[in-house]
């Protein structure tokens, strides 16, 4: 109807409504508008968009399981992203170059001779980097005067106020992650081997020379049976004033023998001192490489325990995803409109048994 | 039309749709859409949770009527003596009566007779404090059977003389049709011929008035065997094939066993078609080794064992009675 043929009253009471109905758009909106923007706060908060950050920087080996927005720890705790990783140029002695900002407060924590560690972080090839706090540097950023500066000479501990474009270099410490481990680790047993090869080949040949001697050592007794019964001619000698025991003990032929045996007697025990020497040093590396292969099972372990306790309540939520599955069809069941689907086969109530029986064997 | 008709008519149109989406319209739309929507979504409250105690007393209950159904009796008797003990400690004396029908079946079917017995008085005790009629009936019907199977004569009498004095429960034909059941075979076996025949078409008429389909093939078979204790052969093959087909499509193993004998022994006893009564007969055999029920199968194999003699396969024969005399050898062993 055109608003033209209402009667005035109507007309009034139009406008009174379309009046109500304009306050209520307008309030509906601020309230949206109020709510947006409450909301667009209060992820900038739980994003930590408010809180002052520092750039940091660090050349790498490889960004093999970096990549930007990665956390980067400091004393276990998320400190900062990385912001870029990018690689240097073919003629940079560096090769990958790896950008990160670290929040408040925590850059308090990094000092001039703060590192940066990375570290291994699970078993496809992922790393993470992780800096280290300061012991004895300069402090790499200042406050003062509610202006942030950064340290641009740590030995004469100059200062510089922080620009957008400020960074602070760390030096990294790189390990590699944890599969090229253990590739250098199967490496050098692999190396090794040899070596323990060598080491019981010459064991082998040490014991064969020992039976070889012991079974001259068994001739030589057989045939020492002799000597004894000219050993005991030999003291009735002594006996007699005319002889002299240096004379026959050791006549000038066996003096130059004896010199002759200990003289090869010094060589094989130098000889036998190198190979211990050299089987020492071996098993040194061999030890060396379990521990450090023990280190990364510990690692691989922890990083198992960690991702069971990260996990520890999916089966809790699953369970409970079960039961209020079974909540909601058992409502279906009790609702009016519903429950005639649901309508099976009951247990009829249990009564007593009775059978006709044919008559036959009674 | 003019171009001014065109134009009311179609302010009136205009109008209309704006008398349909009023407020008031929208509104009452809305709320019926609630109502709608909320007595749609709404479920009634879930059911009171039993007592543990009363779940696992029925729990025990429903397993033994499974078990009853499978017929795994030495199971079944465990569950029933447990529901038996639950209901008891529970003081539901009509469920007690009931596990304790139920597990003098179960003892029933495995040969327990002297065990059977107490247990259907001390349900039909209850059964009868409780103004339980129609239990108390079923009570006594089992009663019967089981003394029928121990061959205890006098107290079949006894009930029998009890039961005919009691009202019969007109109000469940089935009952009336399982007591008629036992009272014809009773009446057979005292020799009663003419009212055992009327016994048997009144109980056959109160199965097929319940829809009993089982219990109408049964009564179908005992009237076989009474016409055959009658010697109307004729008769009696012609029910005894009629039982046989019932059976089949009852899928009913003793039934379609009993049936094989059964014509068997009458083809037998009219001496035609022989060898059509030893098929019958040597599947019956089989039939009853299979189901364990050893006194029927003795009654097949003697009936075999006649019938190869008439068709002189003396050897067949032999054969027949070796088995015959392995069973009862086997029997008095079990029995001793």
């Amino acid at each position: 109807m055109p608003l033209q043929d209402l009667t005035p009253e109507l007309r009034t009471r139009l406008s009174h409504v379309e009046r109500a109905v304009g306050v209520f758009v307008v309030l509906a909106t601020l309230l949206l508008l109020t709510g947006f923007f409450y909301y667009l706060y209060h992820t900038a908060e739980a994003k930590g968009w408010f809180i002052p950050k520092v750039t940091y920087y660090t050349y790498l080996r490889t960004g093999h399981g970096l990549k930007t927005g990665d956390p980067v720890k400091l004393m276990g705790f998320d400190v900062g992203t990385i912001k870029r990783v990018e690689a240097m140029g073919p003629a940079d002695p560096y090769n990958v170059f790896v950008e990160f900002r670290i929040k408040r407060p925590y850059y308090g924590y990094l000092w001039s001779d703060s590192k940066v560690q990375v570290a291994a972080a699970d078993f496809l090839g992922g790393r993470y980097l992780e800096v280290t706090k300061g012991v004895n540097g300069r402090s790499t950023v200042k406050e003062e005067d509610g202006r942030m500066l950064l340290l641009a000479d740590a030995a004469k501990g100059l200062y510089e106020p922080i620009t957008k474009d400020s960074r602070y270099e760390l030096e990294a410490v790189e390990s590699p992650a944890v599969t090229d481990q253990l590739q250098a680790m199967v490496a050098k047993v692999e190396a090794a081997i040899p070596g323990i090869l060598g080491i019981t080949n010459r064991i082998n040949d040490v014991l064969a020379s020992a039976n070889v001697t012991i079974t001259n050592l068994n001739v030589t007794a057989l045939g020492a049976r002799p000597v004894l019964t000219n050993l005991a001619v030999i003291t009735s000698q002594l006996r007699d004033p005319h002889g002299s025991l240096g004379e026959w003990l050791i006549p000038t032929n066996i003096n130059r023998q004896v010199q002759t045996t200990l003289a090869s007697a010094n060589t094989t025990l130098t000889s036998a001192n190198t190979t211990v020497v050299t089987a020492n040093t071996n098993l040194v590396e061999v030890a060396a490489a379990l521990k450090r292969s023990l280190e990364n099972v510990s690692q691989i372990t922890s990083n198992l325990n960690a991702q069971v306790q990260a996990n520890s309540l999916i089966l809790g939520e699953i369970s409970d995803a079960v039961i209020h599955t079974d909540e909601l069809i058992q409502g279906l069941k009790r609702n009016w409109l519903l429950k005639s689907s649901f309508t099976g086969v009951t247990n009829e109530p249990v009564k007593s048994i009775v059978v006709p029986g044919i008559g036959g064997s009674r | 039309m003019s171009t001014e008709e065109r134009r009311q008519k179609a302010e009136g149109r205009r109008q209309e749709r704006t008398t349909v989406f009023s407020s008031p319209s929208v509104f009452c739309f809305l709320l019926s859409a609630f109502c709608l929507l909320y007595t749609a979504c709404s479920s009634a409250p879930p059911p009171p949770v039993l007592p543990v105690a009363v779940a696992q007393a029925n729990r025990a209950a429903e397993t033994g009527r499974k078990l009853s159904a499978t017929e795994n009796w030495s199971a079944a008797v465990r569950e029933w003596q447990n529901a038996v003990d639950r209901y008891r400690l529970l003081n539901d004396r009509a469920n007690e009566a009931i596990a304790l029908h139920n597990l003098a079946q179960a003892d029933r079917a495995l040969g327990e007779l002297d065990r059977a017995c107490p247990l259907l008085e001390q349900a039909a005790d209850l059964n009868q404090q409780l103004g339980r009629n129609e239990e108390w009936w079923r009570n006594q019907i089992a009663l019967l059977q089981v003394e029928s199977l121990a061959k205890q004569t006098a107290a079949v009498e006894a009930r029998f003389a009890k039961l005919t004095a009691s009202p019969t429960p007109d109000a469940q034909p089935q009952l009336q049709g399982l007591f008629y059941n036992e009272l014809g075979q009773w009446q057979q076996r005292q020799g009663d011929f003419v009212k055992a025949d009327e016994t048997f078409r009144r109980a056959e008429q109160a199965m097929t008035k319940t829809g009993d389909r089982s219990g109408a093939a049964v009564v179908l078979a005992n009237r076989a065997r009474l016409d055959e204790a009658q010697h109307k052969l004729p008769d009696a093959l012609e029910k005894w094939g009629q039982a046989l087909t019932r059976f089949e499509s009852l899928a009913d193993p003793p039934g379609i066993a009993a049936s094989l004998a059964g014509e068997g022994r009458v083809l037998l006893a009219a001496g035609q078609n022989l060898p059509a009564a030893e098929t019958c007969l040597r599947r019956a055999a089989e039939n009853f080794r299979l189901l364990k029920k050893n006194d029927d199968r003795a009654a097949a194999l003697r009936s075999l064992v006649e019938c190869l003699v008439a068709q002189k396969k003396t050897s067949e024969a032999n054969e027949a009675q070796r088995m015959l005399e392995e069973l009862c050898t086997t029997g008095k062993a079990k029995g001793n």
